[in-house]
């Protein structure tokens, strides 16, 4: 904008006239009479002194002095345009997309004032359906993630894009010359643009070069996809359908948190979980540890993982048997826990609902997937419960390209390497040697966060967007096309991977553009609703989907004539040599919150409780405890841990390979295998993964990475090793568990009861009220009778919770969703051994124990004997979850022990916490019987302990902050608050439009974060809410309802789908309890018959 | 009984005792210098002290989280100690003014120092609900006091707020009575100081106290009416501590035997602490001859019999846990017993209910190395019995999948330990400052006429010399 325009203001300016030159120097026009005036007589004779004019100006300068001391402003800077859709206060929500190569969902991003601070699931979703996974609502924090690289970097040290760009066209121009291998190593990347992208560049390099896409997930499922290219033909993963089974039989397949699409198939699991429908599922689950999906099972076969592969054989015999199709030969394996015979219970129900069952298996062998197909195939399964025809593409790991990818690069004939979503130089099989094979690359670019572990040996970083700040699209199955859009401006100087590809490629459009010009291209036609692009992109955006008829043409053709025809007893004999019978098996496992290791530097994730072992911050070896005893029955590691009472490690050796970790006792486990969480040990991810005392200098990474124990077997990478040496150290290790007692202790903590009993019985027989007798032994139910006097509540809200233990896997997403919500602070490892977690919202796992109060007065065992058996859980247990949170006590012990009424009761039935009136006298929290209440026990947001875990002491994870919610000063008593702040604003915007609050309007976050609707949330007063319905059905219960304390939030019964009576333990023990609460308790799942069933 | 002196046991043993020897052996600690056994005992008591003070500040600047408490064990050692020491705080008060309203004279020698020690034991009680507060800048909005915060008051429902009207009142009332009776005395020390700085301290100290008979009549009624405020204090106070426990939910807690139990423990601790500290300075201050043996047997006395009570009560809870049949209640007391912590409550099971015992037998009663010994084991085991109620019921209550631990940090122990020092270092400048016994009061059961008070051995000449 240089202008040499000047502007005058008269014309004697213009002229220059010599007066108006003079008379510009001047500060005044006219003359002052200074003079004058200094010469009047008054003025000396003024009453004013020296001294009096010093005093003056010392109190002026002292006043100015002091005004000047202020406490200090944190300026808030208003908007000086402010956007249109952006009003302070009101969050906004977009609709994206999560995909990190392992999990995907449809999200809804909460913003407010311009910042992502809460992600929760979009309802539309075909695949979540508003349901969400820890791993995806905790995302949210990583864009926060001060880990993160700010900028690219060349060489390990920051550049500038110019110099990187240029450094990487270079490379590009010389392949383009002279011809040469290029490489893009990818996770399964299903961005229909994206792909697009990369193969605009592929193009630009032109004929010479030989350009090649190869998948690599860290946790592979090749071995389904080879597995259907030898029975169908096709290397693809179909649709499965869990809502449409009446009998599942899964073989080490999580496929509730882990395996495949977890939300997805949570969801359709959870949809026939519920007893009082027409029809349940049944599910049987065979495996070597104790996965979520196992804990879930009706039936549990514990099987040695080497022998998983011989289970799903003994499986395919019996169907053959009953189909008449051959059987096939195979070794027998240890029947421990009468495996054997549950695979035959599981056959003969599989074969009566033939064609509405599903059998799954979670191994990467092809040949057990060839055989688990042939079983799906006699069942009939394909075209029912499994959609051949509708492919998913969330996982195209090609796990023999990757091989020949590595001894490529070892030859050195690799030129450019690019490496996207994927951190081989962590997860790769050791033998492979991928570290050493990257450095031989002519030039490797990877797109990382940060400088990771495969990042940090590469040459260039052309470090991405987050996912939040990010244009993308994607097509995770066929028809369904999903889109992600940024909800923040980039934060750092970033620049997302396909943005660098079309840039590499000479392209001139953005990635935008790009995606735009595709989807008009590609997707328009395919859809009949919208005519115009800007209508359908529009719609896309705002829904974050769209779902589009799949063509009819020649896939559907292909599909429609799939057919098995692979041969079963070639893979049947594989699979039954392949297996053999060693001391100790290994089994490395995806975990729900690490997952791959991707997000290792997320606070929220490794603060959150494994949901089997509910150990936190660590991996481990996990052991069924007889194993972690000598022949004498003496401990060889402790079984039971706590603060003081340390865990001892032990070094796994697999194929030469050794690594030291914790031993941690894990009923269930089948005894001979231990199996170890895969992601922990991430060595360069952040500073979150050093833990312990900073000033001490004993910090450490966490865990031990066990990707270098996977093999590549067959082509495909095993997840399994047996022949494993398992040599326990001595050496104690601190664990940080948040539950340190197993079991219920025969209490009716978890009410259970099996789906027969629910089905013959009335409510009294398997969830009878509590009552209590008078003098004259007239029976009155606790809920009736009250030593205080009610609360009004039946005028306005009164807010319910409702928590249904069927539906409950127990995954977690609803404490990650409450940590996101609530500001709930991170206290690290260390804090949480000391059993001060802060999480709002626990899941409780119990266990169930051999020894059961009928089962003590049957045998005469004496109290003390019994409650110490009771401590000890079976050997392979029952497992059970429940959510707890604040019950919001109608009468509630906190309330009336606060000396300053810090906690109080809203006339909307909610126990109310008053941060800023709480002194912290900690009697509320002890007077808890449900103990939910959490004390501050440090200022989590400044003290040096916290420092390295807790988001909110940097400025960037501050961002990630609730501005609704205060972030609790130390010494105060917090706790869950039924999301208030929520309750508020709905309450708000039901009067601003004039009309009542609608059922489910309102909701917690547990409950919208739950994959399994398990948690409902709303008015108990609307006679048509759906709380109200389901508190009031027969399986509703509140939990210790005998104290009285009148809790608002109600559980719903678990029913097991199993064929045994299980009757409550209060019915069963005397026909109904007599005086007093004798007996009440109830282990719930009449667990003597049940192992008796067992055993 | 006609010859009551002859069947009685004098009060003030030995044979040349005369008004002014009492005057002369009572004033002696506060007149002369300190010896080099007070000295050592000084240093060790205020350096603990300073370390107590220390763990105090430092859980003020940090947070309660340097203590060993958690989400599950919300009060532990904090809660122990103010339960420990305002039940020590119960003796003193009890001699002093139930005692009195009994007229019971033996209690003139030890009534000052269980008074001085209640006062300290109730400081040092007081210090705990404050500094285990999350928030003690705070803590002043416990009291009923008008407020800006608009219609903000306290809640009148919680247990906490009575004990902070029970505490207060019983250590103003405590405070008011002993000072009442330190009038004459400080009286007499004033008419004999030496020093300007001293007189005029102590005459200020005195209130003007001029020893005349209406003085003396006024003095005796105020004592009376105090004894009779004091006396139901006794008894509320630490009745109301118990409801802390007794009104809440949790098992192990909510027992309505808690009240009586509370206080017969109060008065049994209480006891113990007197016995132990008078036992020592009785030796160091050279107070043999005013307390005796017969002392330390009748409150040996006391301790066998509140100590039986104590134990009847423990017996009466595992009853009732069985009675009732209610799960819960039963699992807590066989926790206690069998539990992770049955050791703690081994412990008190021993020091509170068998130790006791073996003051049924004269001889022990009666030997000074048995009571020393078995009042530090009541001490303990009191202290234990505070630390199974509180911690062993908390650690294990409703939801298994809470049940935790608590292991005490560093911090704990040094606030524990520094209450114990400052405790000491407070009475041990009370023994330099202050007349130990109540000397005026001694004077009234002294067996001897005042024709004595110059010359003890011959009382004639000085009715000589009275007479010339």
């Amino acid at each position: 904008m240089s202008n040499s325009r000047t502007y005058w203001n008269s014309l004697e300016q213009y002229n220059n006239d010599p007066e108006f030159v003079k008379n510009a120097q001047r500060e005044f026009a006219e003359d002052l009479p200074v003079d004058e005036f200094l010469s009047k007589e008054e003025a000396s004779q003024s009453s004013t002194t020296r001294r009096d004019f010093l005093k003056f100006v010392g109190f002026s300068v002292a006043a100015a002095t002091v005004a000047a001391c202020e406490t200090p402003v944190t300026k808030s800077i208003p908007y000086v345009v402010k956007p249109e859709e952006i009003v302070p206060g009101v969050a906004n929500y977009y609709a994206s997309t999560f995909f990190d190569g392992v999990d995907f969902a449809n999200v809804l991003v909460k913003t407010r004032e311009g910042r992502p601070i809460h992600i929760e699931g979009n309802k539309l979703s075909p695949i979540n359906k508003g349901g969400l996974h820890a791993r995806v609502n905790s995302s949210v924090l990583s864009l926060y993630d001060s880990g993160r690289l700010q900028g690219p970097t060349l060489k390990g040290e920051s550049a500038s894009w110019e110099k990187v760009d240029s450094a990487v066209a270079s490379k590009l121009d010389s392949v383009r010359a002279n011809g040469g291998t290029v490489r893009f190593l990818t996770s399964s990347y299903i961005s229909p643009s994206g792909k697009k992208a990369i193969g605009k560049l592929k193009d630009s390099l032109g004929e010479n070069a030989d350009f090649k896409s190869v998948t690599y997930d860290a946790y592979s499922y090749a071995g389904m996809r080879y597995a259907n290219e030898e029975s169908f033909g096709k290397a693809m993963i179909p649709q499965y359908h869990f809502d449409k089974a009446k009998v599942i039989v899964s073989f080490g397949a999580d496929f509730l948190t882990n395996w495949l699409s977890p939300i997805e198939f949570a969801k359709q699991y959870s949809e026939r979980r519920n007893p009082s429908k027409d029809w349940m599922s049944r599910h049987y689950q065979f495996e070597s540890n104790f996965s979520v999906t196992g804990t879930n099972a009706d039936v549990r076969g514990a099987v040695k993982s080497s022998q998983l592969g011989l289970s799903v054989i003994a499986l395919y015999n019996e169907l053959a048997k009953k189909a008449g199709a051959a059987t096939v030969s195979m070794k027998k394996f240890d029947d421990d826990n009468n495996v054997s015979d549950k695979i035959k219970t599981a056959a003969n129900e599989l074969w009566s609902n033939k064609g509405n069952s599903l059998v799954v298996s979670g191994s990467n062998d092809k040949d057990t997937q060839v055989v688990i197909n042939a079983i799906n195939d006699l069942l009939g399964s394909y075209g029912k419960t499994i959609d051949p025809k509708t492919e998913v593409y969330l996982k195209q790991s090609d796990d023999k390209a990757f091989v020949e990818l590595v001894n490529e690069l070892k030859s050195g004939s690799v030129d450019v390497l690019f490496i996207n979503g994927t951190n081989p130089v962590y997860s790769a099989p050791a033998s492979l040697g991928f570290d050493k094979a990257l450095s031989k690359a002519g030039m490797a670019v990877s797109f990382a966060d940060r400088l990771e572990e495969t990042a940090s040996s590469c040459t260039v970083n052309a470090t991405p967007h987050h996912y939040l700040e990010s244009w993308n699209d994607f097509n995770p199955k066929k028809g369904l096309y999903s889109i992600s859009q940024p909800t923040i401006r980039p934060l750092f100087n970033t620049r997302q991977m396909e943005d660098s590809m079309l840039l590499w490629a000479g392209e001139k459009d953005t990635y935008y553009d790009f995606i735009r010009k595709n989807w008009e291209k590609d997707l328009l036609s395919k859809q009949s609703k919208y005519s115009y692009f800007d209508s359908f992109w529009n719609s896309a955006v705002h829904d974050g989907l769209i779902e589009v008829e799949s063509s009819a043409g020649s896939d559907s053709e292909e599909n429609s004539s799939m057919t098995f025809n692979a041969d079963v007893a070639k893979s049947a004999s594989a699979v039954s040599n392949a297996s053999k019978s060693s001391n100790w098996d290994v089994e490395l496992y995806m975990e729900t919150s690490m997952g791959v290791g991707n997000h290792a530097n997320n606070p929220w994730l490794q603060e959150l409780p494994h949901p089997v072992s509910k150990v936190t911050w660590d991996n481990y070896i996990a052991m069924n405890p007889e194993d972690m005893m000598d022949e004498n029955g003496n401990e060889i590691y402790p079984i039971k841990i706590a603060e003081k009472y340390p865990a001892k490690t032990a070094k796994v050796t697999v194929n030469g390979k050794t690594v030291e970790l914790p031993v941690i006792a894990l009923p269930g486990q089948r005894k001979g295998t231990v199996s170890i969480a895969l992601g922990y040990g991430r060595t360069k991810a952040g500073k979150v993964i050093l833990q312990g005392d900073q000033k001490a200098g004993g910090q450490k990474t966490i865990g031990a990475n066990v990707f270098p124990f996977v093999e590549v077997v067959n082509g495909t990478m095993q997840y399994v090793a047996s022949g494993a040496s398992i040599e326990p150290t001595g050496t104690e290790y601190p664990i940080g568990s948040t539950q340190i007692h197993d079991t219920m202790m025969g209490r009716k903590i978890v009410n259970e009861t099996s789906l027969k009993t629910y089905n013959k019985h009335g409510k009294s027989v398997w969830n009878p009220d509590i009552e209590i007798a008078n003098a004259y032994g007239k029976k009155t139910p606790v809920q009736k009778l009250d030593m205080w006097n009610d609360h009004d509540l039946k005028i306005g809200h009164h807010w319910g919770m409702t928590i249904d233990l069927n539906a409950c896997i127990g995954c977690g997403a609803c404490v990650i969703g409450c940590n996101s919500e609530n500001n709930v602070p991170v206290v690290g490892k260390d804090e949480v051994r000391r059993t001060r977690t802060m999480s709002w919202l626990r899941i409780d796992r119990y266990f169930s124990s051999n020894m059961t109060k009928p089962k003590a007065k049957e045998e005469g065992v004496g109290k003390i004997d019994m409650y110490a058996e009771m401590e000890v859980p079976s050997e392979y247990p029952e497992a059970v979850y429940q959510p707890v949170m604040c019950q919001h006590c109608n009468h509630a012990p906190c309330e009336t022990v606060c000396p300053v009424a810090a906690t109080t009761h809203s006339n909307e039935g909610l126990n109310q916490m008053t941060y800023n009136r709480c002194i912290g006298t900690r009697y509320c929290a002890n007077n808890c019987p449900y103990k939910v209440r959490r004390f501050n026990w440090f200022n989590y947001k400044a003290d040096y302990k916290f420092t390295g875990v807790n988001p909110s002491q940097d400025d960037l994870g501050k961002m990630v902050l609730n501005p609704d919610v205060t972030v609790r000063a130390r010494g105060v008593m917090e706790k869950c608050s039924f999301c208030v702040q929520r309750i508020q604003d709905g309450k708000l915007n039901a009067k601003k439009e004039g009309r009542p609050v609608k059922d489910g309007e309102v909701t917690t976050a547990c409950a919208t974060a739950c994959p399994t609707n398990a948690i409902q949330f709303g008015d108990l007063n609307d006679d048509n809410s759906q709380v109200n319905e389901i508190s009031n059905s027969d399986r509703s219960y509140n939990l210790l309802q005998e104290i009285g304390t009148k809790p608002n939030v109600f559980y719903m019964t678990k029913v097991r789908n199993v064929d045994e009576e299980r009757v409550s333990e209060a019915v069963k023990s005397h026909g109904g309890s007599s005086h007093g609460h004798e007996g009440e308790g109830s282990q719930g799942h009449g667990e003597k018959e049940h192992n008796g069933h067992e055993a | 009984m006609v010859k009551e002196a002859e069947v009685r046991e004098p009060l003030i043993l030995g044979k040349d005792v005369t008004y002014h020897k009492i005057t002369e052996e009572v004033c002696a600690p506060v007149e002369g210098r300190a010896n080099k056994l007070w000295w050592f005992i000084f240093t060790m008591s205020l350096l603990l002290g300073l370390w107590g003070l220390g763990s105090i500040t430092y859980t003020i600047g940090r947070g309660i989280g340097v203590w060993g408490l958690n989400t599950t064990v919300g009060w532990a050692w904090d809660i122990t100690n103010f339960v420990w020491w305002v039940g020590i705080g119960h003796a003193g008060t009890l001699i002093s003014a139930v005692l009195l309203l009994f007229r019971q004279k033996w209690r003139m020698a030890i009534n000052r120092a269980a008074e001085a020690m209640t006062i300290f034991a109730v400081m040092m009680a007081a210090l705990f609900p404050g500094i285990h507060m999350g928030r003690i800048w705070m803590s002043y909005w416990v009291l009923p006091i008008p407020n800006q915060f608009g219609s903000l008051w306290v809640n009148f429902n919680s247990p906490l707020l009575w004990d902070v009207f029970a505490i207060s009142t019983y250590f103003s009332v405590s405070l008011v009575f002993w000072y009442i009776g330190l009038i004459p005395d400080f009286a007499t020390i004033r008419d004999r100081a030496t020093g300007p700085i001293a007189k005029k301290i102590y005459s200020i100290l005195s209130f003007g106290w001029t020893g005349n008979a209406k003085a003396w009549i006024r003095f005796e009624e105020v004592s009376l009416v105090l004894a009779g405020l004091a006396t139901p204090l006794v008894f509320s106070v630490h009745s109301i501590v118990s409801m802390d426990f007794a009104t809440s939910v949790i098992p192990g807690w909510h027992t309505t035997i808690f009240p009586p139990y509370f206080v017969a423990g109060a008065i049994f601790s209480g006891f113990a602490m007197v016995q132990t500290l008078l036992l020592i300075s009785r030796k160091v201050l050279n107070f043999e001859r005013y307390i005796t043996i017969q002392h330390i047997e009748l409150m040996n006395v006391v301790i066998v019999v509140t100590g039986s009570m104590v134990g009847t009560a423990y017996l009466s809870e595992l009853f009732i846990s069985w009675y009732s049949g209610v799960e819960y209640e039963s699992y807590a007391f066989l926790n206690r017993a069998t539990g992770p912590y049955a050791w703690s409550y081994w412990i008190m099971m021993t020091c509170n209910v068998i130790t006791p015992q073996f003051f049924w037998f004269k001889k022990l009663r009666r030997s000074l190395t048995v009571s020393f010994i078995l009042s530090i084991f009541v001490n303990i085991g009191m202290w234990f019995e505070r630390f199974v109620i509180i911690v062993t019921s908390l650690h294990r209550d409703y939801i298994p999948s809470n049940w935790s631990w608590f292991h005490p940090t560093w911090v704990d122990i040094g606030v524990f330990v520094g209450t114990i020092g400052l405790f000491f270092t407070l009475f041990l400048l009370f023994t330099r400052f202050f007349p130990v016994l109540a000397l005026n009061e001694l004077k009234s059961i002294l067996k001897v006429s005042g024709e004595s008070y110059r010359d003890g051995n011959k009382p004639e000449k000085e009715n000589e010399e009275l007479a010339a």
